[in-house]
């Protein structure tokens, strides 16, 4: 009871408010999903304080372990973005280098969850979610980098040195993934890093498969109700009479007037 | 083929190309958890059928808002959510087949909605980090000059 009114209800709020803010069109119901949203991200964060007994609020433990870090990387890049060459709303150069070091500092920390002893621990072992959110995250951002980089290639135009830049970034995670499987952390080792990379694998392509299938699902409902619609009304072919008034109409407005 | 489908294709590719080579890797490696993997791609894919039309079973809603509310795709959209939800419960119910390591069917589907809200932040940062970077790289550039000037 106190988890599903501690973890779970935030949780669905979380959820349902995030999802209600991007689709709403009412600026009052989006602002009211916004609200519900953080009040969710809040309690569920302090989860592990409120409900220390539920095995879920594991995942709000997790979720205040990597809110620095993220942050971090999500406003370097902000910061290195904007204030690069772009023609509206530039950024000065010491923003730049606020966003690099921001970017530097967030990675460093992500990493030393892994291979440092900054690791989230949870009743002294390892946050079992850290174990799903880390190698998930290394295996998509290696792919999703990789695309990026020939995408740029192959869509963009004289594109070559951002898609050798996104190349590196792709290697560069692709290389952790891979000592990881090799080498031993502080306090993950290589084999239940394997161990959890590979149920990531399962994860994502079930996932895919799984999200994929609802979204055929809802297209074929919409489908199946829209083709049982009647067909829309259409208008009589015009007569003589109004085809011949609409030719007299065009003609005094085409031609000019002779000077 | 078209030129753009050849493009899409490497596009795929590319995507897919780095995930399989290091599942490749870790296969050279040796490790058989061929039962657990099956086990979590079996929930992974249930949970996110059944979490997936929950979500547009709620966004049915403002499709329904520019169709003078109609309630049959969103009876459909309901049916779809109950059969995921219904088919979810029944195969965590059978035994060993999709249970991990938690005592109770309530237990396992909890933990798999855990795992899919965790499994979406690392999508989430995942795409920060590579669009992000693509958005770094150009306008780390300076600015091409599209004409000469005569």
């Amino acid at each position: 009871m106190q988890a599903a009114l501690w973890f779970w209800l935030p949780a669905i709020a979380l959820v349902v408010g995030t999802g209600t803010a991007l689709s709403s069109r009412s600026e009052t119901i989006k602002n009211l999903s916004k609200s519900i949203a953080i009040i969710g991200f809040i309690l569920v964060l302090f989860s592990p304080v409120t409900v220390p007994d539920s095995p879920s609020s594991a995942a709000g433990h997790l979720l205040g372990s990597i809110i620095g870090p993220c942050a971090l990387l999500i406003t370097g890049i902000y910061l290195l973005a904007f204030s690069g060459n772009v023609e509206v709303g530039k950024l000065s150069s010491t923003d730049r280098k606020i966003g690099s070091a921001c970017t530097f500092f967030g990675l460093i920390w992500l990493e030393g969850m892994h291979w440092w002893t900054w690791t989230p621990m949870l009743n002294g072992e390892v946050n079992p979610y850290w174990l799903v959110f880390w190698p998930t995250f290394l295996i998509l951002a290696t792919g999703l980098s990789s695309g990026a980089a020939f995408s740029l290639r192959y869509l963009g135009d004289s594109r070559e040195k951002e898609s050798n830049f996104m190349l590196v970034i792709s290697s560069l995670t692709f290389a952790l993934t891979v000592l990881g499987m090799m080498l031993d952390g502080p306090n993950i080792s290589s084999e239940i890093f394997r161990d959890h990379f590979w149920l990531a694998i399962s994860d994502i392509f079930g996932l895919g498969i799984g999200v994929g299938l609802s979204i055929l699902v809802f297209a074929l409902v919409i489908w199946i109700y829209e083709s049982s619609l009647p067909p829309a009304k259409s208008l009589d072919a015009p007569s003589q009479q109004e085809l011949e008034q609409a030719a007299s109409i065009i003609s005094n407005h085409i031609g000019g007037e002779q000077e | 083929m078209s030129e753009v489908a050849k493009t899409w294709k490497v596009i795929v590719m590319a995507i897919s190309v780095p995930p399989l080579l290091l599942m490749i890797f870790a296969a050279i490696l040796g490790d058989d958890i061929s039962n657990q993997a099956f086990k979590r791609f079996g929930n992974a894919l249930i949970t996110g059928y059944t979490f997936s039309t929950g979500l547009l079973f709620i966004n049915m809603f403002f499709y329904a808002d520019s169709r003078q509310r109609p309630l049959a795709p969103l009876f459909g959209m309901l049916l779809a959510t109950i059969f995921g939800t219904l088919i979810t419960l029944w195969l965590l119910s059978q035994g060993d087949l999709l249970l991990e390591e938690n005592g109770s069917v309530r237990a396992q589907a909890l933990s798999n909605i855990v795992r899919i809200l965790v499994s979406s932040l690392a999508l989430v940062m995942a795409v920060v980090v590579s669009v992000g970077g693509v958005f770094v790289a150009i306008t780390s550039r300076p600015n091409r000059k599209l004409f000469e000037e005569e």
